[in-house]
């Protein structure tokens, strides 16, 4: 117990007297974070919209792939990208295997279902006589369509921070396309995983709260905007 | 050319939830409205009413035959987005969007082009026609029920169209939005002569509204109203005419009774025919003893709206009628709640439909 006390002092002592290492992790965490989700977000909101909006064959078959998609462990995400980026992968040349922008690729492609998944379920739960209201108006589609988008923006941002959340809080990808490189790939959870590893339990646990903090924070968000940003 | 609207041999199918099979919910060999009346298309459930105002809303193409606006085949030229704009239309389901009241008035002149401070002069002018200039500035998810209708009618009389298709515009509001409703209708109609069609359930409505009414039954128009619809046979017995209904009550009716809609002849020898018996042809008298009658029931509900008296008349047979009359009529009658009226039935009060069987 006493340990436990002393881990706690001391990580809050890190991190409110803002730690170098506790703020490059930080920053690394965030900067993957913020890339990946725009990056998904780009593919996954039109993809979305598109498969909410429009039928054709196999509909329900791919909405069913991308709720499966939702579940898919972070290692296997991890282990898929590692061996298409690793020296004799096809992608082997890119030299992307333990960068920052290597890691984004691993999880933009965790969380493109995320995105996905989450604006088909938002803009399908936006009354579908919304767009045929702005018809019978005298919009064209592309203006139907921009005003069921506005219609469930809150849902399709909900969609976007579940999505930052996942990125934030994941370690498989980072740790197996990342390889965990002190000043090169660490982020908040493989820092976190290795400190553990150490039995340095103050940094740790400093590393914990602070992702603890980011993800009150996404969550406090997430629950706003699924709301329709009322609560 | 006179004709606003001209539907040729329109059919609409929909395909069943989870089954292959599909359902014919419209099927109009010549249909045509006029430029500048007040059309009712009344009907029960199913009947196909707002398939009919969706084909000419052009929301969606008909399977097989040709809608023409002021005789231009618009589906073939493919300027459906022009005629959509030239013929708004009001849904069942009153949609407002999660902006304010003020700039849902402004949308369809916004999506024209119009310039935002003129739409939004066009948008607070309208507002204030229907009274409702004051809750420019609310959030339209503040409305009430009538509220929001009345802010959906405004949206389209914002647009000042030569032609409004309304789908049941007074459905679940009070009497007095109802009327309020009413009369911006009548005053568009008024002040711009705008072509109005207008799919109700309401016969006072469309009665009391349109210049002329017609009646969709399995989405096929028959001219005038109908209140009471019964499918079964007709068969002659002596000087009247028989009705059996597939599953209720057996009508016997005087000749002068009973006109047909098809070619004058009474189909006596159809299988299966439609009859409509005209709510407002209906005569009652209060007994006191159901055998007094040919035909007796007791009054089970009554709807007063206006000077109109609407009633519900149960048969032992488990089946009904509606009737309609004046308020003043209703208490000449001497009717109340529960009186045992017995029915006979007024010079062509019931028409007579063959349908496809």
């Amino acid at each position: 117990m006493q340990t436990f006390k002393d881990a706690l002092e001391n990580a809050l002592r890190l991190v409110l007297s803002l730690d170098a290492n506790v703020v490059e992790y930080a920053q690394r965490t965030l900067l993957i974070a913020l890339v990946s989700t725009l990056i998904a977000s780009l593919i996954g909101i039109p993809v979305g919209m598109f498969i909410a909006e429009r039928r054709f064959p196999g509909k329900r078959a791919v909405v069913t792939l991308l709720n499966t998609l939702l579940a898919v462990p972070t290692v296997a995400v991890g282990l898929l990208v590692y061996t298409l980026l690793s020296r004799n992968g096809p992608l082997g040349s890119w030299e992307l295997l333990f960068t920052v922008p290597g890691i984004i690729i691993g999880e933009v492609l965790l969380i493109v279902p995320i995105v996905t998944a989450f604006t088909v379920t938002a803009v399908a739960r936006t009354d579908r006589d919304v767009r045929k209201t702005a018809l019978t108006l005298g919009a064209n589609s592309r203006q139907a369509l921009w005003i069921v988008f506005r219609e469930s923006r809150f849902g399709v941002l909900a969609a976007v921070i579940a999505a930052f959340g996942r990125v934030v809080s994941e370690v498989g990808v980072a740790m197996i396309v990342g390889g965990n490189a002190d000043e090169f790939t660490r982020t908040l959870t493989t820092a976190t995983v290795q400190n553990v590893d150490m039995g340095n339990f103050a940094l740790a646990l400093a590393l914990g709260l602070v992702l603890l903090a980011i993800s009150l924070s996404v969550n406090v968000l997430f629950q706003y905007f699924q709301g329709g940003g009322h609560q | 050319m006179t004709h606003r609207f001209l539907l040729e041999g329109v059919v609409r199918r929909f395909r069943q939830t989870r089954s292959r099979h599909k359902i014919e919910a419209l099927r109009i060999e010549q249909f045509a409205v006029r430029r500048g009346e007040i059309l009712a298309v009344v009907g029960p459930n199913g009947s196909g009413k707002s398939t009919l105002l969706e084909a000419m809303a052009f929301l969606a193409r008909p399977d097989e035959g040709r809608v023409l606006l002021d005789g231009q085949d618009v589906w073939a030229t493919g300027r459906q987005l022009a005629a959509r704009r030239r013929c708004p239309m009001l849904l069942q389901k009153t949609v407002l969007f999660g902006t304010s009241v003020l700039h849902n008035v402004m949308y369809g002149l916004r999506v024209r082009g119009m310039a935002r401070a003129e739409a939004r002069r066009r948008a607070l002018k309208t507002l204030a026609i229907v009274g409702m200039d004051s809750l420019a500035h609310r959030a339209s998810g503040e409305l009430s029920g009538g509220q929001r209708q009345r802010i959906s009618l405004a949206r389209l009389l914002a647009l000042e169209p030569e032609t409004l298709l309304l789908d049941e515009p007074t459905a679940h509001v009070d009497f007095v939005n109802e009327q309020l409703i009413e009369e911006a209708i009548r005053d568009l109609h008024r002040r711009l002569g705008t072509t109005v069609i207008l799919a109700s359930h309401n016969l006072r409505q469309a009665k009391t509204l349109a210049d002329r009414v017609i009646t969709l039954v399995d989405g096929s128009p028959i001219p005038g109203t109908m209140d009471n619809l019964f499918t079964g046979s007709l068969a002659r017995d002596g000087d009247e005419v028989v009705f059996r209904d597939e599953s209720g009550p057996t009508f016997r009716f005087p000749p002068e009774a009973v006109r047909s809609e098809e070619d004058g002849t009474l189909p006596l020898d159809k299988e299966t025919v439609q009859i409509a018996i005209d709510a407002d042809r209906l005569l009652l008298e209060a007994v006191t003893d159901q055998e007094q009658a040919a035909l007796a029931g007791t009054i089970a509900s009554v709807r007063r709206r206006g000077d109109r008296c609407r009633l519900r008349i149960h048969f032992a047979t488990g089946r009904g009628l509606h009737a309609e009359m004046t308020r003043a009529d209703y208490g000449r009658l001497g009717l109340n709640l529960d009186t045992t009226v017995a029915v006979t039935f007024g010079p062509g009060a019931v028409r007579v439909f063959p349908t496809g069987g």
